[in-house]
């Protein structure tokens, strides 16, 4: 599907900053949106917050992901998505105007079209290439940070996740703490059997008929035997209910389980951000020999974190000293951005530490 | 089974105590036997109760409780859903839900485990919750007033025995309510999209970067 508007231009109305998108068609009325899209670089540009707004309702079903080819969205579903968005880093009234806001990114190169699909997220060998070689595209490095807004929108989401589900826990933690199963048994027990007591004193241990006590003996025995039978039902209910109390034990010891691989997700994704905007900032401020050499640095972070490091292989080198002198010559070439890398060596090593 | 058969069991808990309350003096033999009338309530509250537990997970926090709510408000305030005592815009309503039913000139709303009928439940314990509550609190005064009774020691222990029955019954409910309540939370489990998306990101980034 090609594209409805192909020319852009800034403008300034009424002091406010606008995009004026002009169709290709005669036959269909240009449309404005807002000046906050004009830039379409940099970390801080709000371009990226409406990516990562289309990533993160997209997440669901929308965004189709593919091992080889990256995750796209169909034109027509990010369309609608832009337009109907809750909450909208900038307001989108019509699916016109969020028509052209797609347009605006394809024509930026935020965004690629490939037939009736909308490529939001590239091929990520393409992003190994920007840090081996530097990136020579714009494109490659607006991909790069698409990918940077994927992961953040992704991670919102996966906190959102994790905050509904330990809310729904501590909420049920306090309705059930209320009732202590357990003790609620040990107490009607220990009532039953008081009350079974009384009723064997009342009819000397049972040798008595109701009808041989005197009117006040009686209510006291019809008292008792409401009140055992009423026990006798309590702890019927409490004790049939246990085998369900445990299954739901069971079941609520996954949801943590569940929280939990969310939550070292979240850690993991963390560092691949990291990653990807270091690998961004080099690509912006340090040259390409600087960048090649960042990148493998990065890769075997990476690899570390993932923990696909290799022993195996490195042992094969064998050398242990030719790799250690290597690393320590490495450190020396690098020396003007180790400071940089700093942190991502410490978050590498404390994800090992896990 | 009917909501009315539960609610108006607690109403009538609630009535007895009104009475005793209300009299000046209060009467040992009588005392002691409207004890034991509650105490015969509360056992068929519970036989009913117990019928009807544990209870069927609804599906969803249905919008139409607030409605029946209402609805059983007016049932235990006058023992009966009469359609001509109740205003019209909540009979227009009514009418329209799928939940309460109508079965001559009364309206109906039918406890089940199938169907609509299962939704209604919840308003249900929740309205004895809340109701037995008070009426607690009213059999706690009785039990106080019996105190001052000389020779009243059955009346009085009858009246202390129909409080701790009371509290134990709300406990229970309580306790099924909680149950029912932590499954169909359970049943309704998080999304996996973004933690499969989020595999799928760092599958991708390490192959990357690692493969030559």
């Amino acid at each position: 599907m090609p594209q409805t508007y192909t020319n852009f231009d800034a403008i300034e109305q009424d002091g406010q900053h606008y995009i004026v998108a002009t169709p290709k068609s005669e036959h269909e009325e240009p449309v404005r949106f807002s000046g906050d899209l004009e830039e379409t670089e940099g970390l801080d540009a709000t371009f990226r917050d409406v990516i990562k707004s289309l990533i993160q309702q997209d997440l669901s079903d929308a965004l189709n992901l593919e091992a080889d080819t990256g995750g796209t969205i169909s034109r027509e579903e990010a369309i609608r998505t832009l337009a109907n968005a809750e909450e909208s880093p900038v307001t989108v009234q019509s699916e016109q105007q969020a028509e052209a806001i797609i347009d605006y990114f394809i024509d930026n190169g935020i965004l690629k079209e490939e037939g009736s699909e909308v490529v939001v997220l590239s091929d990520p060998e393409s992003l190994a290439d920007i840090a081996a070689e530097g990136g020579d595209s714009e494109e490659d490095s607006a991909m790069l940070l698409n990918w940077m807004s994927a992961i953040e929108g992704c991670t919102t989401k996966i906190q959102e996740t994790i905050d509904t589900v330990e809310e729904v826990e501590d909420e049920l933690r306090e309705q059930m703490g209320q009732i202590d199963v357990s003790q609620k048994m040990e107490e009607y027990e220990h009532k039953q059997k008081e009350v079974a007591q009384r009723i064997m004193n009342l009819t000397n241990g049972g040798q008595l008929d109701k009808s041989d006590l005197s009117n006040s003996e009686q209510a006291e025995y019809e008292r008792l035997e409401h009140r055992l039978f009423h026990l006798e039902s309590m702890i019927d209910s409490v004790s049939s209910g246990s085998d369900l109390d445990q299954e739901i034990q069971k079941m609520t010891n996954e949801l943590s389980m569940h929280v939990q691989n969310l939550s070292d997700t979240q850690g993991s994704l963390e560092v691949q951000l990291e990653r990807l905007r270091k690998v961004y900032q080099v690509n912006e401020h340090i040259n390409y020999e600087d960048a090649k050499e960042m990148a493998e640095h990065l890769s075997s972070v990476a690899s570390a974190v993932a923990g696909v490091a290799d022993a195996a292989e490195r042992k094969e080198d064998g050398d242990a000293i030719s790799l250690a002198s290597s690393v320590v010559e490495e450190m020396g070439k690098s020396e003007s951005i180790t400071q940089d890398t700093g942190p991502d060596v410490e978050s590498a090593g404390q994800e090992q530490g896990l | 089974m009917q909501a009315q058969s539960l609610v108006v069991g607690a109403r009538a808990l609630d009535r007895r105590a009104d009475a005793l309350l209300a009299k000046q003096r209060l009467e040992p033999t009588s005392t002691r036997r409207q004890g034991l009338a509650q105490l015969s309530t509360l056992s068929t509250l519970n036989a009913l109760i117990a019928a009807g537990t544990p209870l069927p997970v609804p599906g969803t926090t249905d919008s139409e409780n607030g409605l029946v709510r209402r609805l059983l408000e007016r049932l235990y305030a006058d023992g009966d859903l009469s359609l001509a005592a109740l205003d019209e815009s909540l009979c227009n309503r009514a009418a329209q839900i799928d939940r309460v039913t109508t079965a001559g000139p009364i309206l109906i709303i039918p406890l089940g485990l199938e169907g609509t009928a299962r939704h209604n439940w919840r308003p249900v314990f929740r309205l004895l919750i809340d109701r037995l509550d008070d009426t607690e609190a009213k059999c706690d005064r009785v039990v106080a007033r019996t105190e001052t009774l000389s020779s009243a020691s059955v009346a009085h222990r009858t009246w202390q025995s129909t409080v701790e029955t009371v509290r134990e019954t709300r406990d229970l409910l309580r306790t099924q309510l909680a149950r029912q309540e932590r499954l169909r939370r359970l049943y309704t489990k998080p999304a996996d999209e973004p933690a499969e998306f989020a595999a799928w990101t760092i599958d991708q980034l390490t192959d990357a970067t690692t493969e030559p």
